[in-house]
């Protein structure tokens, strides 16, 4: 039986204000996966996140953490907040320390393990993100993509057994975030669990194990990465266009050179290789 | 970005251990506001600034201009220093200048000049190891430096996190001003003040969104009363010390006995 790392049951959020984030929200995120979390602007991806870390406590509804009902004192946090690492969407708000190798210090430091293991920690995540050069650099110095990376490395160095990324490639250059990708797939072992948020379907579609698709407030679809592209009513809803690879097939069958009973290519090595041995044919 | 802070980064003496840099100008200059000496102080300041320039090499032309800002306030401090009144009939010694108009009389004592000059030179050179140190040190070094002298930590990490803080407000200041300017904000001076207004208020705002979002973040890494991180290792030079110890000394023979 796979483990469950979260169930959300019933999770509704309300703002001050008394506009709603999430509303009955309900999910359940198997541990061991890579998920991409889909869904327009304002769709409450980044409330759903800031939830799985306990940043915010929910109007009503409950989250289960391995199990166990999450609990919002500062002991449970502190061990949930261990296992559980977050990367906010903008880096700004997450760099606080003047410089590089000190912030990405800050949560190993806080994790209480001993010196030289901190270090080796800090510059094995520096080396992952090749940010190794701007250690000693300020915070304020670094362009967009190095804070993002730098956030990253942050997080890594803190080795979380889930990881929740906001947006992770979001103002990247495609070498970096094919980098970061890179960099997921490398700490993707096991039993780690990767929840990622992005508007890039193309990257969902070729990296996740199992797509979520959030659409105000709620979850409109859960499943492979695959399915969800034959939903138009889904797509449309959320803001979504299909990925490229997923649209090319489609019209392969439809000019008869596939047939949909092949198998759907996920990346552009596998629709190449298709049109191949089609060729060969 | 402001220079003065590049300038802490990547100046010549960025190697040296902090406490060393700290020791050397605190000391100079706890010496020279305790003697009160021409003499001392004017030492004291042309060594500074020789550090200054030939040591980190920070641009003559930058640290003179650095130099005009306290300058400006204590030519406007002192000014009130020079010049006495006193009724007309009053007879003065030592006068230097004076000037009659009414029953008054405007004067400038020797007395007065001497005040003068001693408290020129003495804030100069305060002035310049206090430049000695921001110029060669960045704050998160002498940070640690402090922390180290276990000073209390609320009290660091309050610090820490405003001069974070200061880069983060000035960026959005700046792309706010930008944005502005882009769509005519300042093209009159009526458009300017009404555009100024919205800028302060806006950041204002930022202010309360950014701490919101930094509790969370640090929350989020485990963040438990205090912070704490690996630090650089410098290394103590005995060379530098010596420099400390044999500048100090020399001082103190030249107050002594000259």
């Amino acid at each position: 039986m796979e483990e469950h790392i979260f169930n959300i049951d019933g999770l509704t959020h309300q703002f001050a204000d008394g506009t709603f984030a999430l509303k009955d929200l309900s999910l359940t995120i198997q541990q061991g996966k890579k998920i991409a979390l889909l869904g327009n602007n304002g769709a409450g991806k980044s409330t759903l996140f800031q939830h799985l870390n306990g940043l915010l406590k929910p109007t009503t509804g409950s989250i289960k953490f391995k199990g166990k009902k999450l609990k919002y004192d500062r002991k449970t946090l502190l061990l949930l907040r261990k296992q559980v690492g977050i990367v906010f969407q903008d880096p700004d708000s997450q760099l606080f320390s003047a410089n590089v190798q000190q912030d990405i210090s800050f949560g190993p430091m806080n994790l209480g393990w001993e010196r030289d293991v901190v270090r080796e920690k800090v510059e094995w995540a520096m080396a992952q993100t090749e940010v190794t050069e701007l250690k000693d650099k300020p915070t304020h110095f670094l362009s967009l993509g190095q804070k993002k990376r730098v956030a990253i490395a942050g997080v890594l160095a803190m080795e979380p057994e889930v990881w929740i990324l906001d947006e992770p490639t979001a103002g990247l250059d495609s070498y970096f975030s094919k980098q970061i990708m890179a960099l997921l797939d490398n700490i993707h072992l096991p039993d780690k669990t990767i929840i990622l948020s992005t508007h890039d379907v193309n990257l969902a579609y070729q990296w996740a194990d199992e797509i979520i698709v959030m659409n105000d407030g709620k979850v409109i679809y859960q499943g492979d990465p695959v399915t969800i592209f034959h939903h138009e009513d889904l797509l449309y809803q959320a803001h979504l266009e299909k990925p490229w690879i997923f649209e090319m097939f489609q019209s392969l069958i439809q000019s008869k050179i596939f047939t949909e009973e092949d198998p759907v290519p996920r990346t552009k090595e596998e629709l190449l290789q298709k049109m191949e041995i089609e060729k060969v044919n | 970005m402001l220079l003065i802070d590049k300038y802490a980064y990547f100046n010549r003496l960025k190697h040296v251990h902090p406490l060393e840099k700290m020791i050397f100008a605190l000391s100079l200059l706890l010496f020279s506001l305790a003697v009160r000496d021409t003499t001392v102080s004017l030492i004291t300041f042309t060594v500074m600034s020789a550090f200054i320039i030939f040591g980190a090499k920070i641009p003559i032309s930058y640290y003179l201009k650095l130099l005009l800002l306290p300058g400006f306030f204590v030519l406007s401090g002192t000014i009130t220093i020079l010049f006495s009144f006193a009724s007309k009939f009053t007879s003065i010694p030592n006068v230097w200048w004076s000037w009659n108009f009414g029953s008054w009389q405007i004067f400038i004592s020797e007395d007065s000049i001497k005040t003068v000059i001693g408290l020129i030179v003495v804030v100069l050179s305060s002035i310049s190891c206090l430049y000695f140190l921001t110029l060669t040190t960045p704050i998160t070094v002498i940070l640690n430096v402090l922390r180290k002298l276990k000073l209390p930590s609320l009290l660091i990490d309050l610090i820490e996190l405003t001069y974070r803080f200061i880069f983060i407000f000035l960026d959005t200041a700046m792309a706010i001003h930008q944005s502005q300017s882009s769509r005519l904000g300042y093209s009159s001076v009526r458009k300017g003040i009404r555009s100024l207004g919205l800028l302060i208020s806006s950041l204002f705002l930022g202010v309360f969104q950014r701490s919101e979002q930094l509790t969370m973040a640090m929350n989020a890494r485990g963040y438990q009363e205090n912070i704490s991180f690996i630090d650089d290792s410098y290394t103590y030079s005995s060379r530098n010390w010596l420099i400390t110890i044999v500048t100090l000394l020399s001082l103190f023979f030249i107050y002594r006995y000259i």
